[in-house]
């Protein structure tokens, strides 16, 4: 199996902050990686060095052996791409939903026809009427452009999905669609998931492998049986104990 | 297409944009057809001076016996002309210069923001008497004059824009999709920076207009027989006492222009704003 | 302190589409020295009935009926201003932004100095700052002396959460309103600034209403729940009695939900599925008839339709009622 994202101490800096201070990590092909953490752990800088929004310092990334430049955005898009925590946010406000997804053809070289069929099967099967492409981001329910963020990242036909924040802002009773599209893609797709998240009890159910960041360094890698339920770092142990459990009502 | 289409009719459907945009369009009805119905408006009948207003001459005359109708007419065009090309330059220039100090930052943009302050501190009609007096009056030079007073306002705007949305999330996802640079900047950058810019742009026009007018008032715009509204303002304010009909056509008109387009331009704000639009249902 | 009881409250807003019924006879009762989770998802409208309590609504919203009583006092809160009186001495409340709850202006002192002062009876100077230093220490704020001296932003927002906590403190309110106190925090920050949440209810004795959309919390901290759907109350209890034995089948399915740190965890991540209620909230202007999630619900009969659900009581337990009329089909 090979490597999706090779990291090796990673280093960012932002003025006088070090958001990430030497970042080491491995995700393997097709696995599920959740990168937890809490806020201004470096969780959210480490996504975005990866999609090459952010320079590295020093450090690499390598993506499936490929490594990347400290900038080259250009590479990247084919083998990676996300899902942000707002997903309205991310679509172009003056643009038709259309136009936004065409782009995408223009960027693979593929013809009107090529993408626009591609556009239509991936409607069918999130469940989006075909009459959305005609409208603004602002015409359509935030479910509605989640999945739409969900097909203009898929028709790019990425190896690595990152979906950052999937759960924030979603109410319990309808986070499970999401969460269940994301496990299909998994199974059908040669896909790697990238989850980054500070929804630690979510992450354990849906992750092969994870890492925990505080302050910029990773304090703990591994398996996520191993991570979540018998944590070698003390930080990942408290941040688990503050977590509010059900079974205590319970008993 | 159409969504240019639904911002005027939100526009319309606003009591006072309603208002503005029917003066907006009266204006600009007179100002391209009124000279062409109307006499020579250069004719001198000194015989006809100061008459009020009759069917020959429906605004009256002036003290030279001119028609005044037709003066104010092509007065009222002389302004628009100005006050769209001044607006419609010193837009382009300051949205060049104002992306361009957005997204350089670092010393650049410090550089130009400095020298934004410093033509914003001057009082415009000093700044405009100060420069017509080294470079001489006439229609080009106070073209560039009353130009250059107004790329700070429209450069500090595209800056603040820009600033913006260089982090927004929509940006950055046109980013990761591997968008060529030229076309993020041309189909997602611009169009969301200009959008204010020329609401900016429809709320500047009157005082354009009205700056223009002042400074033909001093003698340092547009120079006679040429009329402009304010030449029109200064030669009937100088015979007030003999007749108010010179004053009153071209004064209203000012009036009315300025009126109309600031109502315009705060209706067309309020309708391109995305957020008073909602998100979804 | 003898509690704090909500009886009949209904919230009305006026929009652009007519009337919005966005609180229906909403019945609450936070017992003293108990805490009160009051849980529900969007447009439940748990935080409109905060706002309404502390006279703090939109000025689009109207209360159109409900009775406070707090001790032996009643409060009719459809009259404007009805409990405008109690805030800050009866009443308090932590807003969701911490920064919300201070002004960016005055120093921490300045704040506490103000609570103190309604409080008319303390001795100025010298006395009014050992007792700010007291109530920031008793939150777990360390260096009060310096604390004092700050400005809003110079805090951390647990650290700004504890402020407002402190003030809480200090107020000696008989019914505090939290709304969702910790969504913004971390989960190590939220662990501690609810720890000092409920010491406050050991500390003075006071009713604590905790709104939040995590049952996590509640099932955690919370002694008694109620649970909120599209604006009317659908379940009351104490959280081990509704935790273990839930009456409403939205309480069952949101229970269901839940995802807990600790639920089980197959040796393939890839099948683990995740359960979500099917079906989208009532439209507010054209809500059904009878029982209001009758659309979603996985045992509706037709009845429910014919039929507004009372508050049934559920099991043995004392007050603890769902308003179902199926609660024995459970």
């Amino acid at each position: 199996m090979s490597t999706a994202i090779a990291i090796r101490d990673a280093k960012v800096r932002f003025g006088h902050t070090q958001a990430l201070d030497g970042v080491s990590l491995d995700v393997a092909g097709r696995d599920c990686f959740g990168l937890v953490g809490e806020s201004g752990s470096g969780k959210t800088t480490l996504m975005r060095t990866i999609l090459g929004l952010e320079k590295l310092s020093s450090g690499s990334i390598a993506l499936f052996d490929t490594p990347l430049g400290k900038g080259g955005i250009r590479q990247r898009s084919r083998l990676v791409q996300a899902i942000f925590q707002d997903p309205a946010a991310s679509l172009s406000p003056r643009r038709r939903i259309g136009q936004l997804l065409d782009e995408v053809g223009e960027v693979l070289g593929e013809t009107r026809e090529e993408i626009r069929a591609r556009q239509r099967g991936l409607f069918q099967r999130l469940g989006l009427p075909t009459a959305t492409l005609d409208k603004y981001p602002y015409q359509v329910s935030g479910g509605q452009a989640r999945r739409v963020a969900v097909a203009r990242a898929l028709l790019m036909r990425p190896r690595i999905l990152i979906a950052d924040e999937p759960t924030a802002g979603l109410d319990v009773s309808v986070q499970g669609d999401l969460l269940n599209l994301l496990q299909e893609l998994r199974g059908d797709n040669d896909l790697t998931l990238v989850v980054v998240s500070h929804n630690l009890a979510v992450v354990r159910l849906i992750a092969d492998a994870a890492a925990v960041m505080h302050r910029g360094k990773i304090v703990e890698q591994g398996p996520a049986a191993q991570v979540f339920d018998a944590p070698a770092a003390d930080y990942t142990r408290r941040l688990l104990a503050s977590w509010p459990r059900l079974r205590a009502a319970r008993a | 297409m159409d969504s240019y289409l639904s911002l005027l009719r939100d526009i319309w459907r606003s009591p006072t944009g309603r208002i503005g945009l029917i003066l907006v369009i009266a204006i600009l009805l007179f100002a391209i057809f009124g000279p062409a119905l109307s006499v020579d408006p250069n004719k001198i009948a000194v015989k006809d001076r100061f008459q009020g207003p009759s069917l020959s001459h429906l605004l009256g005359t002036d003290n030279l016996g001119r028609d005044l109708f037709s003066r104010t007419a092509q007065g009222t065009r002389a302004a628009l002309i100005i006050s769209l090309l001044v607006v419609a330059l010193s837009l382009l220039i300051g949205a060049i210069i104002g992306i361009a100090a957005g997204m350089a930052g670092g010393w650049v943009d410090r550089a130009i923001i400095v020298v934004f302050d410093i033509v914003n501190s001057y009082p415009a009609v000093i700044l405009a008497m100060g420069l017509v007096a080294l470079y001489g009056t006439g229609f080009g030079n106070l073209l560039i004059v009353v130009t250059v007073l107004f790329i700070p306002q429209f450069g500090r705007m595209a800056r603040a824009q820009t600033l913006s949305l260089r982090h927004q999330p929509f940006i950055d996802a046109e980013r990761i999709l591997g968008l060529a640079t030229g076309k993020l900047i041309w189909r997602h950058f611009l169009p969301n920076v200009l959008g204010p810019l020329i609401v900016l742009a429809s709320m500047n026009i009157p005082v354009v207009i009205t700056i223009e007018a002042g400074l033909s008032f001093l003698g340092l715009g547009v120079q006679p027989p040429q009329a402009s509204l304010g030449t029109l303002i200064k030669d009937g304010y100088t015979f007030l006492n003999q007749s108010w009909w010179p004053t009153i056509g071209s004064a209203a008109t000012l009036a009315l222009a300025t009126l109309g387009s600031t109502l315009f331009g705060e209706a067309l704000r309020d309708a391109a704003d995305p957020k008073l639009k909602g998100h979804g249902r | 302190m003898s509690g704090a009881t909500i009886t009949g409250l209904a919230v009305d807003f006026a929009t652009k589409g007519g009337i919005h019924h966005a609180v229906r006879n909403v019945d609450l009762h936070a017992g003293p020295k108990r805490i009160l989770g009051l849980v529900g998802e969007s447009g439940s409208g748990k935080s409109t009935i905060a706002l309404a309590l502390m006279g703090l609504l939109a000025a689009n919203a109207r209360v159109t009926s409900g009775t406070l009583e707090l001790g032996a006092d009643r409060f009719d809160l459809a009259q404007p201003q009805a409990t405008a009186a109690l805030r800050g001495r009866r009443m308090a409340m932590i807003f969701q932004d911490p920064f919300a709850s201070l002004n960016p202006v005055f120093s921490i002192r300045a704040h506490l100095n103000e609570v103190l002062a309604r409080r008319s009876s303390e001795p100025t100077g010298e006395a009014q700052r050992r007792a700010a230093i007291d109530a920031l220490s008793a939150v777990g704020i360390d260096r009060p002396e310096i604390r004092l001296t700050q400005y809003p932003h110079e805090l951390s927002g647990g650290m700004r959460q504890r402020v407002a906590i402190a003030m809480a403190l200090l107020a000696r309110p008989d019914l505090l309103i939290a709304d969702e106190p910790t969504t913004a925090l971390d989960a190590t920050v939220e662990a501690q600034v609810m720890k000092e949440i409920c010491g406050l209810r050991d500390r003075i004795g006071c009713s604590i209403i905790i709104i939040t959309h995590s049952l996590g919390l509640v099932a955690e901290y919370c002694d008694d729940i109620a649970v909120m759907y599209a604006g009317e109350l659908v379940e009351q209890g104490r959280v081990a009695a509704v935790a273990r034995d839930p009456g409403h089948p939205y309480t069952r399915a949101l229970l269901a939900c839940e995802v807990t740190i600790d639920a089980p965890r197959g040796a393939d991540a890839r099948r683990n599925r995740f359960r979500m209620i099917p079906g989208d909230l009532p439209d507010p202007m054209n809500l059904p008839s009878g029982c209001i999630y009758r659309t979603r619900c996985e045992i509706a009969i037709a009845d429910c339709a014919r039929i507004v659900p009372p508050p049934i009581t559920v099991g043995a337990e004392p007050d603890h009622w769902a308003r179902c009329i199926r609660v024995e089909a459970r």
